[in-house]
């Protein structure tokens, strides 16, 4: 065994999880190899003060909490059922809706504007309406293409990001971002729901770098300054995100 | 739950039965959440890792084989889950608080604080310092008692990988608490 196998090993040796060949040959190794007798001894001191821990934070929470875990899972099931759904008839209804030549700034209030009222539709449809929520949802939602999904998410991320390098806030006035805010969760929603899709690999990394961003953006403060909205278009240039998102609309077949 | 019946289960939830899932939730509920808080550190972040990990998990289920359990497969959710909570925390926290050397800085700005609190929470600091995947083997190894073989399937490395984060990562952490120790 070489010095780096022995080290590799020392852990389960401690542990008393080696079989008996495998100990026996740390042992003969740590009786002629002082470094590695060293490391051992290390690392069984710093064991000792560490041992495996018995703590189990589930029963810090009250019974009730548990008892109504699943439901709430149930119920963000529903949510994100509904919301996905809803958001893409948003976007599909927005895409047909633009007219050549857009203006992003329109374009990311008309996005916007969508997806408030998917929320609204939600909110007087949705599970607080008291309505049981149907399987049939469920088989509706999985039926729609990976494709498809990631295509209306690009274009939802491309309109927003596009409407925050455009902005040109007056420096030392606050910035109302909460419609752009509400839009970013909603994004970073369809995000999750993406991430659990099989996707090509890069479309999965820009979702992951787009997600990063749009999480820094839904998490500004309702009344942003300058320095803030810097802060997301120095990300976006950065990243060259815009560049990227063209790039994968453009392979997606736009 | 024996495996047979937890195979049933998957089954009828691969075939839409919402039942047999809120059954699988409540059989791995509390596993699923302990491994959220040992990685994030919160009761309030462990709630929404374990929701989203079962919300990830029922949206991928028709994808699920039998090859892994559904409780590794849950833990693979879970820890990719956290260490991306934890990534995001740590990219807020680098633009907020610019440090010259975090994990120093970290330890050594409470150095009155450090000297009188008990060895157990400058343990759990040190973790918390490690990068990402030493953190993860340190947590779901040696926390959690998972085999190296399970910790990577979940991680998706080999277990030599395994082998050596936990050596790196127990060996950082031991350096940390040295400096602890012997301040300046």
């Amino acid at each position: 065994m070489s010095h780096a196998d022995i080290r590799a090993n020392l852990y389960d040796f401690l542990l008393c999880e080696l079989a008996q060949e495998e100990r026996e040959a740390i042992e003969h190794h740590l009786a002629s190899c002082g470094d590695c007798r060293r490391d051992a001894e290390t690392l069984g001191s710093l064991l000792s003060e560490f041992p495996r821990e018995e703590r189990s934070p589930n029963n810090e929470r009250p019974d009730a909490y548990w008892q109504s875990f699943a439901s709430r899972v149930e119920q963000e099931l529903v949510r994100d059922r509904r919301h996905w759904a809803l958001s893409q008839w948003a976007s599909a209804r927005l895409a047909s809706w633009a007219p050549t030549g857009w203006r992003p700034s329109v374009a990311l209030v008309g996005g916007v504007s969508a997806i408030v009222l998917s929320i609204g539709l939600w909110l007087t449809s949705g599970p607080f309406s008291g309505e049981t929520p149907r399987g049939d949802a469920v088989v509706s939602v999985m039926g729609v293409s990976s494709q498809k999904a990631v295509e209306e998410y690009l274009t939802g991320s491309r309109m927003l990001l596009i409407g925050i390098a455009n902005m040109s806030p007056e420096e030392g006035k606050p910035i109302d971002l909460s419609l752009e805010r509400t839009a970013a969760r909603s994004l970073v929603r369809q995000a999750r729901l993406l991430s659990g899709e099989h996707l090509d690999e890069r479309s999965q990394e820009l979702i992951g770098e787009l997600e990063r961003i749009l999480i820094e953006l839904a998490n500004l403060e309702e009344s942003a300054d300058v320095p803030a909205i810097d802060i997301i278009r120095t990300g976006v240039r950065q990243q060259n995100l815009l560049f990227k998102i063209r790039m994968a609309e453009d392979q997606l077949g736009r | 739950m024996p495996a047979a019946d937890e195979r049933a289960l998957i089954d009828r939830c691969q075939k839409g039965d919402h039942g047999a899932f809120r059954v699988l939730v409540q059989a791995h509920m509390r596993q699923v959440y302990d491994l959220a808080f040992s990685f994030v550190q919160s009761h309030d972040d462990a709630d929404d890792v374990a929701q989203e990990a079962f919300v990830k998990a029922y949206r991928s289920i028709s994808t699920f084989r039998a090859d892994a359990g559904f409780g590794t497969w849950m833990y693979r959710i879970v820890t990719n889950l956290a260490l991306d909570r934890l990534r995001q925390r740590q990219r807020m926290a680098q633009r907020r608080v610019p440090l010259s050397d975090p994990v120093v800085a970290q330890i050594s700005s409470s150095t009155d604080a450090v000297v009188n609190a008990d060895l157990q929470r400058q343990i759990e600091r040190a973790l918390h310092t490690l990068p990402t995947l030493q953190r993860a083997v340190v947590i779901l190894r040696h926390m959690d008692g998972l085999s190296t073989k399970q910790v990577s399937g979940i991680l998706n490395c080999s277990e030599g990988t395994v082998k050596t984060h936990l050596y790196r990562g127990l060996r950082r952490m031991q350096k940390l608490l040295q400096h602890i120790e012997e301040p300046g």
